[in-house]
């Protein structure tokens, strides 16, 4: 049996380093219930932004985001226990299939790709919006159903149906800025957010990762505590534009 | 799956909810299998550390594309360090300021040595690292997994998004290709592979 382990002296640093990373990302402050979408490139884009809040509705119409086309009747099914939903042929031009999830008592449930979601007694009892897991996987060949994985008393439902999905350009400004949600491509100069007034604008990239620290380019252990000692429990405010990168409408707060 | 895989799965799933903590156990989990992987594939210990962090960060950037296979991320953990490893140059750059300031422990011996002189049959040796290097990305990740790390085929395949009969198409293409990267039918040791129980599909 291999006995070799991870380093002591590092590890214990990594690990420290990893959960500091996640404490600023889902600080009080930017941490926000937002609807949950699993398995679109898009997501990942939230994440970036330390579930920052985007509503997710304006995503869908960013420059960047996903453009979406149902192509077939959604089909909803009830069960218990694991099982499986028919949605016959894919039409020509589907890429993913959409599901909209929903926990009907407590449990875990897992798509075939290991996608998963779990429900509490809370989560099953509460409103259905916040029961409801919105979800996109990518169309395998000759696939046509959607099998949920669960134990045998869990009951669930799901609306299901193919569609046609890809990502939108980013628009461009007079200024010559690319502008609007990041995505798999990577992250446009100006970022669709939405202020702390509630009015939906963006940010630069630039102060955005000087503000949270990525363009940080330390050189020593000592460097890196000592900036995240003076970040520590300190709200960084950012303006917010709009598209023309000029016109100030608001701010976004990053915690520390 | 089973309890320990649930337990897994459970602070999976608080981790995805921002659970710090959780992800920190599931740090505890898995490090040691990750490092050790590393350590295989990039033969020496300075860059396999590297590449432990870059996986787990991978994991908490790319949170919510990971492909949990019967409740466990190791797998996803494992091929996103074989990539890590493969590409460690990018993965250097992304994360260049959050793994300078890790603090390091001294390397007395180099790695590799250390893992050749205590355990002859685990490491891979520099003529199979520098094969797999030839070989696609997937497959170098699928290879590694089935090979190196012991998964089912089918398993691997979950993760890697294929079907099982694709995966054991590329792990026989991969292992005539290695087979004469290394030199000749003899160049390769007898490899034993875990099939998949029961119905894969």
């Amino acid at each position: 049996m291999n006995q070799i382990k991870l380093p002591p002296t590092f590890s214990k640093g990594l690990r420290a380093a990893l959960i500091n990373r996640i404490d600023i990302a889902t600080a009080p402050t930017t941490r926000r219930r937002r609807a949950r979408w699993i398995g679109l490139a898009i997501v990942g884009g939230i994440g970036l932004l330390g579930g920052a809040g985007m509503a997710t509705a304006t995503i869908l119409t960013q420059p960047g985001g996903t453009e979406v086309a149902e192509l077939a009747p959604p089909v909803t099914a009830t069960r218990t226990g694991t099982g499986t939903v028919e949605l016959g042929n894919a039409p020509s031009g589907a890429t993913n299939v959409r599901v909209s999830f929903i926990c009907l008592s407590a449990g875990t449930f897992a798509f075939p790709d290991g996608a998963s979601v779990s429900c509490s007694d809370s989560d099953a009892s509460g409103p259905v919006r916040l029961r409801t897991t919105n979800y996109s996987v990518a169309l395998t060949a000759n696939q046509h159903s959607v099998t949920i994985i669960t134990s045998p008393t869990a009951t669930w439902t799901l609306t299901a149906t193919y569609a046609s999905e890809h990502v939108t350009p980013w628009a461009t400004n007079p200024r010559g800025d690319s502008y609007g949600v990041m995505n798999e491509n990577g992250t446009p100069d100006l970022i669709a957010v939405e202020a702390t007034n509630g009015k939906e604008g963006y940010v630069f990239a630039t102060d955005l990762s000087h503000a949270d620290g990525s363009d940080q380019n330390f050189t020593s252990p000592e460097q890196a505590l000592k900036w995240q000692r003076e970040r520590q429990s300190k709200t960084i405010s950012i303006p917010v534009y709009m598209s023309n990168g000029t016109t100030r409408i608001g701010t976004f707060e990053i915690a520390g | 799956m089973d309890t320990d895989a649930d337990a897994g799965f459970e602070l999976w799933i608080r981790s995805l909810d921002g659970d710090s903590s959780a992800f920190g156990e599931l740090f505890d989990k898995h490090r040691d299998r990750v490092f050790r992987h590393a350590l295989r594939l990039s033969g020496n210990a300075h860059d396999a550390e590297d590449a432990t962090a870059s996986a787990f960060l991978e994991l908490w950037r790319r949170r919510n594309h990971v492909r949990v296979v019967k409740g466990s991320v190791l797998p996803w953990l494992l091929v996103t360090t074989t990539n890590v490893c493969r590409n460690a140059q990018r993965a250097a750059r992304r994360y260049k300021s959050f793994i300078a300031a890790l603090p390091r422990d001294p390397h007395v011996l180099g790695a590799e040595d250390e893992v050749v002189r205590r355990y002859p049959l685990d490491s891979v040796g520099v003529p199979l690292i520098n094969a797999l290097r030839t070989l696609s990305t997937t497959d170098m990740q699928l290879f590694a997994l089935v090979y190196l790390e012991d998964y089912p085929i089918a398993d691997a395949a979950i993760v890697l998004g294929l079907s099982t009969t694709a995966a054991k198409t590329r792990l026989h293409r991969s292992r005539v290709r290695l087979r004469s990267a290394l030199g000749g039918p003899n160049g390769l040791p007898s490899l034993p592979v875990t099939e998949a129980k029961g119905d894969p599909s």
